[in-house]
């Protein structure tokens, strides 16, 4: 069973890592309409950035408990059910409370850690719903991470550990607390939409954790309470770098907005150091931190009016959640089943794209100076897959159409014999970017198709078609070289349309009649639009079914995310050029072997 | 199929004197056809094209049932002959117009190819069904030989016999053809001059509640019905940016649930494995297309889809 799988375990998901994160990106990218860069690095980070016009990913791919791909769909979860964390943090931050900005600060930041708590359990229990196999995964890495978290077991001792506890699943823990509700909370936050944690995390705090902070503070008004809260802090602080997938912002926002403690502390030392410059320094100064302190904390003064429009009790604000929850899950799904159903194949037919393009035509110039060294050795290369012509019938009769020869014998009309075919050959088709960033290295491009020209010069069978390409409003220009003489009007200008140069170069490339076509993509940019690659890939896919060879050539730094998207285009069959100055020798020397490989491989299929 | 008058030379030099193969409507009443479930108004639509003739391109993806829908409405129709043909890249004039053969008999009658046979069924029966499967990959000049039967001629000369072949004024012959989009199909597009000739409909997947109805989902598990469902979504959706190369169709998930059941109760075998394996996972060759694939049966069925230990119950 399983005839393609031989492992038994996931290892598949290693072997083609960046296929199938991309891929799931793929799916999320169309059902948010927006653009999801995913960047992966050699850790095991998690990050996610929306800047408005796009996400981005940060991915550590280091293996662990818990899986990156488990991560990814944390992350994706969050995405796909719009998690109101800007909202929600814009939304604290308009709250003024009757109290110090220390107090304030803390507020601000336990309201965060519930948030968050309560968010991502939201976004998993919602994303599990549809799909249930990572479900389980999430089951299992809640389990890890609290291991990771807690490697002691204890009894919660606050209502936040009490909620991170539930969250992790422990609900025994938490039973044996005296912060029960949590449970209520964390299950009530699942499949609920997308302000079940916004509005649950604000209720939290109200009638749980203000509760308990009056009840501390009713119980010991100065010296306990500051010990309670010390020792809390000191939790939350070192169960920050584990808690959930914090968004980059998020992040930044730790590192500013720092612990109560830490506030404390700095703000003690501020008055402090004036008081210091007085006193004398040693076991005098540490003795005023400390009672600093103690005043500060005695000063914890609420209640804080956190949601004055909703007044209703747990039970109905839960109803109402997870009734938004599960139109929001209904409408994944409704949007997955549009996707799936989505016409964009029609958009990238040559039919729907053939008004956008036009070839222009070109003026004749000089010559081009060429590289003869190069030239010569590219001849060779194509002497050998010049080709020629086979016989009208060979050995094997193949090439009788029997039908017909039938007809003939009884009607004495028609013919029989199967034209001549032409075999082997090459087209070869030079897609160039003629973008306006190109605008440096046209005098090279020039060179290298003067060059390449020169290469198949008497050779018949080998035809080589430069198209030059670029954009302005929506539009592609395009410039079909078919002489060496109209090398010279290749210029830079313009926008990188690559959906739309791909859509052509496609059809001008399956009108050709060679049994072996060899296109090349050379470009230095990325596209206009985002969905261009992916229809970019679509043609370069269906050319490759077609027998057509496709290569991609980038120009420019050989970084990560230029990489990325080569490869979402181009799979492994692409060189990065960094240097165009060796362009020449470089790029003519992948031709060359490019060439050579699939002469074996036509030969050897 | 019977031959009436044979030529009594096999190498006629005059093509009128050249006999065909009798076409006898019985050979071509629509058998057996499986369940249909109607979701466009189909029959309705089919009915009004016996009066107005106007041929109707169905365009649409695999495995939707654009071809059973026409089988099954013929098969409501009492004594009315169904004539179907696969077309290719390969499909040759002789396919189409017809071509000599030699008979067992020893003679070399001609053989009427798919336009003259339809035309003759229509005659004979006073109404036919012609159906052109995937006509888009026909070659352009192959193309152009359906042109005059589907216009105002009615009709095609066919030049090894020297006869026209008509449509009798009373007869009605409905034509069918069925196309992919043409990046599923061959490597033609259809000519605009045969596309002109057809009222287009274009078909997509159906809603997964229409999809439901569609298939037979007795003694399959809810949650092994919803993961194929939403995996055949997701296929889609991945086929349809270049990631995947095969999108699962209704065709596909109404086997799978058939061999489901088929496979459900034998001792020792994973009928829910068993069935991802062939009628999903088989349709991939590409590795990374495997490992997509495998990717996202995991995040809908849950791990064990891939744990050996677990393959056999």
């Amino acid at each position: 069973m399983f005839l393609n799988s031989d492992s038994n375990n996931l290892s598949f998901e290693k072997n083609s890592e960046y296929e199938i994160y991309h891929n799931m990106i793929g799916i999320f990218e169309q059902l948010k309409k927006k653009k999801i860069k995913l960047n992966l690095s050699d850790d095991n980070t998690v990050e996610l950035e929306n800047t408005g016009s796009e996400y981005e990913i940060r991915l550590g791919v280091v293996a662990e408990a818990v899986t990156p791909k488990t991560k990814l769909e944390r992350i994706l979860s969050k995405i796909i059910f719009n998690s109101p964390d800007k909202e929600f943090k814009k939304y604290i931050s308009t709250i003024k409370p009757d109290t110090t900005k220390v107090q304030h600060t803390l507020l601000l930041k336990n309201l965060k850690i519930i948030y968050d708590i309560l968010e991502i359990r939201r976004v998993e229990s919602c994303y599990g719903e549809i799909y249930p196999g990572a479900n389980d995964r999430f089951v299992d890495a809640r389990a890890e991470d609290f291991k990771k978290e807690f490697p002691e077991i204890k009894i919660p001792i606050d209502p936040i550990e009490a909620l991170r506890f539930a969250r992790y699943d422990q609900m025994d823990l938490v039973l044996k607390s005296e912060f029960k509700d949590a449970i209520d909370y964390i299950k009530g936050v699942e499949l609920t939409g997308k302000k079940g944690a916004y509005d649950l995390a604000l209720m939290y705090w109200e009638k749980v954790v203000q509760e308990f902070l009056f009840r501390k503070k009713e119980k010991n008004e100065n010296q306990a309470l500051e010990d309670y809260l010390s020792d809390e802090i000191r939790n939350h602080k070192s169960k920050e770098g584990t808690e959930e997938s914090k968004t980059s912002s998020e992040q930044n926002d730790d590192k500013s907005s720092k612990t109560l403690e830490d506030v404390i502390n700095e703000k003690i030392e501020e008055g402090v150091d004036e008081k210091a410059k007085d006193d004398e320094p040693g076991t005098k100064q540490e003795e005023n931190v400390e009672t600093e302190k103690s005043k500060l904390l005695s000063d914890f003064k609420n209640p804080f009016e956190l949601d004055n429009k909703n007044n209703s009790s747990f039970e109905k604000t839960r109803e109402r959640l997870k009734k938004s929850g599960k139109k929001e899950i209904s409408t994944i799904e409704k949007e997955l089943e549009k996707i799936s159903k989505k016409q964009t194949v029609q958009k990238t037919t040559w039919k729907n794209i053939q008004s956008h393009i036009t070839v222009d035509t070109h003026k004749h110039t000089d010559l081009i100076e060429f590289n003869k060294i190069t030239s010569k050795k590219l001849k060779n290369t194509f002497k050998k897959i010049q080709g020629g012509r086979m016989g009208d019938v060979d050995s094997t009769g193949e090439d009788i159409d029997v039908d017909a020869y039938i007809d003939f014998k009884i009607n004495k009309i028609g013919k029989f014999l199967i034209n001549s075919k032409k075999f082997a050959g090459f087209d070869i088709i030079l897609a160039i970017d003629e973008s306006s960033s190109m605008k440096d290295n046209m005098d090279t491009v020039r060179r290298m198709c003067a060059t390449l020209y020169d290469s198949i010069s008497n050779l018949p069978h080998v035809r080589l078609t430069i198209m030059g390409w670029n954009g302005t409003a929506g539009h592609c220009h395009i410039k079909k070289i078919t002489n060496p003489t109209q090398i010279g009007s290749l210029e830079a200008f313009g926008e990188t349309p690559l959906a739309m140069a791909v859509g052509y170069a496609k059809h001008e490339i399956e009108k050709m009649t060679s049994q072996r076509r060899l296109f090349f993509l050379i470009t230095d940019g990325h596209p206009n639009e985002y969905e261009d690659i992916a229809i970019a890939r679509k043609g370069i896919k269906q050319m490759h079914h077609k027998g057509i060879i496709c290569n991609g050539i980038y120009v420019g730094e050989n970084t990560a995310e230029n990489t990325a998207q080569m490869k979402e285009i181009f799979l492994d069959n692409f060189v990065i050029c960094e240097n165009f100055d060796y362009v020449d020798t470089y790029l003519m020397d992948k031709i060359s072997k490019q060439i050579i490989r699939s002469i074996k491989k036509v030969n050897y299929n | 199929m019977g031959i009436s008058k044979l030529s009594k030379e096999s190498s006629a030099i005059n093509p009128s004197s050249l006999e065909y193969i009798q076409v006898v409507p019985e050979d071509h009443y629509v058998r057996k056809i499986p369940s249909y479930f109607e979701t466009r108004n189909e029959f309705k639509i089919y009915d009004g094209l016996l009066s107005s003739r106007k041929p109707l391109l169905i365009q649409g993806p695999k495995g939707i049932g654009k071809t059973l829908s026409i089988a099954k409405w013929v098969s409501k129709k009492p004594k009315m002959p169904f004539i179907q043909y696969d077309c290719s890249e390969g499909t040759k004039e002789s396919n189409l117009i017809g071509r000599s053969i030699i008979h067992k008999s020893g003679t070399t009658p001609f053989k009427l190819g798919v336009i003259p046979t339809a035309i003759e069924l229509a005659n004979k029966s006073k109404i036919a069904v012609l159906c052109l499967e995937e006509v888009g990959s026909l070659a352009p000049a192959m193309q152009k030989l359906l042109n005059p039967l589907l216009d105002w001629r009615s009709g095609l000369y066919v030049d090894a016999l020297d006869k026209t072949f008509h449509l009798d004024a009373d007869a009605k012959l409905i034509v069918f053809a069925t196309s992919n989009p043409s990046n599923n199909g061959g490597i033609y597009e259809l000519n605009q001059d045969l596309k002109s000739r057809f009222a287009i409909w274009n078909w997509n997947y159906p809603e997964t509640k229409e999809e439901m109805s569609m298939v037979n989902l007795t003694e399959i598990p809810k949650e092994f019905s919803k993961g194929i469902f939403l995996l055949a979504m997701e296929t889609r959706a991945l086929e349809k940016n270049g990631s995947l190369d095969y999108a699962i169709s209704t065709r596909d998930i109404s086997d799978a649930f058939h061999l489901y059941r088929s496979y459900k109760s034998v001792d020792g075998v994973n009928a829910g494995q068993l069935v991802l394996d062939l009628k999903v996972l088989g349709n991939y060759d590409a590795e990374d297309q495997i490992d997509t694939i495998k990717s996202r049966i995991e995040s809908i069925f849950g791990k064990e889809m891939f744990d050996v230990s677990k393959k056999t119950q």
